[in-house]
C-alpha cells in the first residue's frame, strides 16, 4: 500500500478519499487554493498544502502546480478525484513519467477514451452496443455526407469528437440542414475543444440515462456493480440519481454489462470506471465510458455494501480486485440528492457564508459532505454542498426517506436546490420510475408555465 | 483604480479583518489595516474623506511589506551548496535581490524581491523556518522601507 496519496482535488470529493484513505491507513495530502485556505474539511488531511490562486487553472486545474506538490511532499500516489484533471491524459502521463502512481486506468487509456470516436469504436469492436452513426470522421463531400447521414436516418445528433457536457452539439431534423449543422458544430469543437472532428448518431427523442459500474485490476480480474438511472438532469448536469434505474430489463441490462467487461479487457482498462449508455425502447446505446470515480458512486456502494474508493486506491496500489462477481449481490433501493449552492428556481450560484447547517440523519440517511456551519462557498467552483444518500429496502420507502432527510436539511447563509429535489420527488413521472432525460426541464418549463419544445437536449457528464 | 480592484480580487479577509475593517470605519479617524497576501502586503487607509484629501501620499512613516512563496517546496536560506545566508536580518535589499530558495525535487525557485516604489528595503525578519516545506503563498519575509 501506499505512504501517502496526495488528493487533487477539493471540497466533498477531498473528503471522500480522505476517508478512504484514513479506513487503509494511508496518509493524505490535501492540496488547496488561496479561496479554500480556511475551509474547515482540511483539517481532516494529514497534510496540507497550498499550491496556487483561487482560480481553478492556476491551481486544482494547473497539473504543474500539483506535480510540484506531490515531489514536495514525497507522496507516492495521486488521486485526481472528479472533475479537474481526473480525466486528462496528459496530466496521467506527466504523473506516470514523474514515478508517482496515478490511481486510475493508464494514461493510455484515459487518451484513449476521451477521444469519443476512438471510445465508440472500441466499443463496437467488443460488441458494446452503440447508437447508430458515422464510424469515424464525417467524409468532407456533402453528397457522401447525406448518403451516411440518411443511412443512419434522422433525426441527427452533431457532436464534437472531444466534446462533453451539451456542448459542440446539433439536432438536424432534416436533410437540408445537415451541412449547416456540421460546419457550426465543427467551428464550436473548435472554440471549446481545441479540434474540429465531429461525428454524427442517430438522436433518440426519450432516453433514459443508465451507466453500468464496473472495476478491473492490473491482473485482469474485472467486475460490474449494477447500474444507475440518471435520467434526472437539467441542462446536462445530473441532479438526482437513483439504483437500480426502475423497470430496466434485467437480463439485457446483464448482457450489456458483461460486453462491458469484454471492452475493459479489450482496452487494458484499470480501476473504477462507468459506461453510460442512453436508454430508448428499452435498447441501450453506448454513450462514453468515465475513467474516473464519479459523484454518485455512493449510491451503488450502498446497494453492494462496498467502498468503491478504497477498492480504487487498493487496485492502484497494485492489489487485486478485492471481490469476485458472485459475491456482489445488490440489495434494496438507493437515491441521492446533489445539493447545491444555487437558487432553487433560477439556478444562479449561491456563494456566501453558510451560518446554519444542520444535516439530516437516521436510518437509511447517509451526507458526503465537506461544510461545516461557518464556511465560505466561492464562487470560483462547482456549488455542490452535499450529496444525501438514502438506501432503503423498497423504492417507496427510499422515497420516503429522501423526503425525510430533505424536510430535515436547514441551510442557511446561501441559497439551495433543496425545494427542487422535493419537487423531483412529488413527480408523477419520477415517483412512476425510468422517466426519460428531458423529463425534470419539461417539469420545471411546466413551472414556468411554458410548455417545452421537443428536447433537444441530451446527456450530462 | 479598476486595476487596483483587480489585484484585490484575490485577497482574502477573515472574519476579524472585515470586524476590523468595519469597526475603523465607525470610529471615523484615519486608521490603517495591513493584509498580508501573496502579493505582498496590502495597506488600506481609512479615513474620514477631508483627512484623506489634506494628506496625500504625505505619510513618510516606515512601511512594512511581506514577500511570500509563488510555489511549494523546502524554503532555504542559503543555496544547498553553500553555508552563506542570501540576506540576514537587518541588511538592506532593493529591487531584484536574491533573498532565498524555494526546493522542489532538482528544482530552485527563487525568492527575489520585488522591491518597493523603488526604495531599498530593510529585512526586518524571516517568517517561515529554514527547511520547512512552505506553499504558495506562505510569507516568508518582512521587509521595511
Amino acid at each position: 500500500m501506499f505512504d501517502s496519496v496526495l488528493i487533487a482535488n477539493r471540497g466533498e470529493v477531498a473528503v471522500r478519499i480522505m476517508r478512504a484513505c484514513a479506513q487503509l491507513r494511508v496518509k493524505t495530502i490535501a492540496v488547496f487554493s488561496e479561496a479554500d485556505a480556511e475551509a474547515s474539511y482540511l483539517r481532516l488531511a494529514d497534510h496540507t498544502v497550498c499550491i496556487g490562486p483561487a482560480p481553478a487553472l492556476s491551481s486544482y486545474a494547473d497539473g504543474a502546480a500539483i506535480l510540484l506538490a506531490a515531489e514536495a511532499t514525497g507522496a507516492s500516489s495521486i488521486h485526481p478525484g472528479y472533475g479537474f484533471l481526473s480525466e486528462n491524459a496528459s496530466f496521467a502521463a506527466q504523473v506516470e513519467e514523474a514515478g508517482i502512481v496515478f490511481i486510475g486506468p493508464p494514461s493510455a487509456v484515459v487518451a484513449a477514451m476521451g477521444d469519443k470516436i476512438a471510445a465508440k469504436q472500441a466499443m463496437q469492436a467488443a460488441g458494446v452496443p452503440c447508437v447508430p452513426g458515422s464510424s469515424g470522421a464525417l467524409p468532407g463531400d456533402p453528397a457522401a455526407l447525406r448518403d451516411l447521414a440518411s443511412a443512419i436516418g434522422y433525426p441527427l445528433l452533431v457532436k464534437a469528437a472531444a466534446g462533453g457536457g451539451g456542448r459542440g452539439m446539433r439536432v438536424v431534423t432534416c436533410e437540408q440542414d445537415l451541412g449547416d449543422a456540421v460546419a457550426l458544430a465543427s467551428k464550436e469543437a473548435v472554440q471549446f475543444f481545441g479540434s474540429p472532428d465531429v461525428y454524427i448518431e442517430r438522436y433518440l427523442q426519450g432516453p433514459r440515462h443508465v451507466e453500468i459500474q464496473v472495476v478491473r485490476d492490473s491482473y485482469g480480474n474485472a467486475v460490474w456493480l449494477g447500474e444507475r438511472d440518471c435520467s434526472m438532469q437539467r441542462r446536462h448536469q445530473k441532479v438526482l440519481e437513483e439504483s437500480p434505474a426502475p423497470h430496466l430489463d434485467r437480463e439485457l441490462l446483464v448482457a450489456t454489462a458483461e460486453r462491458c467487461l469484454i471492452a475493459c479487457h479489450e482496452i487494458g482498462y484499470v480501476g473504477v470506471g462507468t459506461f453510460e449508455f442512453l436508454v430508448d425502447q428499452g435498447a441501450f446505446y453506448f454513450i462514453e465510458i468515465n475513467t474516473r470515480l464519479q459523484v454518485e458512486h455512493p449510491i451503488t456502494e450502498a446497494t453492494y455494501g462496498v467502498d468503491l474508493v478504497q477498492a480504487q486506491i487498493r487496485i492502484g496500489a497494485g492489489e487485486t480486485l478485492p471481490w469476485e462477481q458472485s459475491d456482489l449481490v445488490a440489495c434494496g433501493h438507493a437515491i441521492e440528492c446533489r445539493i447545491n449552492a444555487e437558487d432553487p428556481d433560477t439556478f444562479m450560484p449561491s456563494p456566501g457564508r453558510i451560518t446554519r447547517w444542520d444535516l439530516p440523519g437516521g436510518p437509511y440517511v447517509r451526507v458526503d459532505t465537506h461544510i461545516n456551519a461557518g464556511d465560505v462557498v466561492t464562487r470560483h467552483y462547482d456549488a455542490l454542498l452535499a450529496k444525501i444518500i438514502v438506501h432503503a429496502p423498497s423504492r417507496p420507502e427510499a422515497i420516503r426517506a429522501m423526503q425525510g432527510a430533505l424536510a430535515e436539511f436547514r441551510v442557511e447563509g446561501v441559497s439551495t436546490n433543496i425545494s427542487l429535489h422535493q419537487r423531483i420527488l412529488a413527480d408523477r413521472e419520477f415517483l412512476r420510475g425510468g422517466a426519460s432525460v428531458h423529463r425534470l426541464e419539461r417539469l420545471l418549463a411546466q413551472e414556468r408555465g411554458q410548455s417545452l419544445e421537443p428536447a433537444y437536449e441530451r446527456h450530462a457528464d | 483604480m479598476s486595476d487596483t480592484l483587480t489585484k484585490l480580487d484575490h485577497v482574502r479577509l477573515s472574519p476579524a479583518q472585515v470586524s476590523d475593517l468595519a469597526s475603523l470605519l465607525d470610529r471615523g479617524e484615519k486608521s490603517t489595516i495591513y493584509m498580508d497576501t501573496v502579493r505582498g502586503r496590502f495597506a488600506v487607509t481609512l479615513a474620514p474623506a477631508e483627512a484623506a484629501l489634506a494628506a496625500p501620499g504625505a505619510e513618510s512613516r516606515a512601511v512594512t511589506t511581506t514577500v511570500c512563496a509563488g510555489s511549494v517546496g523546502e524554503f532555504l536560506t542559503s543555496h544547498p551548496q553553500r553555508a552563506a545566508l542570501f540576506v540576514t536580518v537587518g541588511q538592506r535589499v532593493q529591487h531584484g535581490d536574491l533573498l532565498a530558495l524555494v526546493r522542489t525535487g532538482p528544482l530552485l525557485t527563487p525568492v527575489v524581491f520585488d522591491g518597493v516604489n523603488g526604495r531599498t528595503s530593510r529585512l526586518v525578519r524571516c517568517l517561515a523556518e529554514p527547511g520547512a516545506l512552505v506553499g504558495y503563498g506562505t510569507p516568508l519575509f518582512e521587509l521595511e522601507c
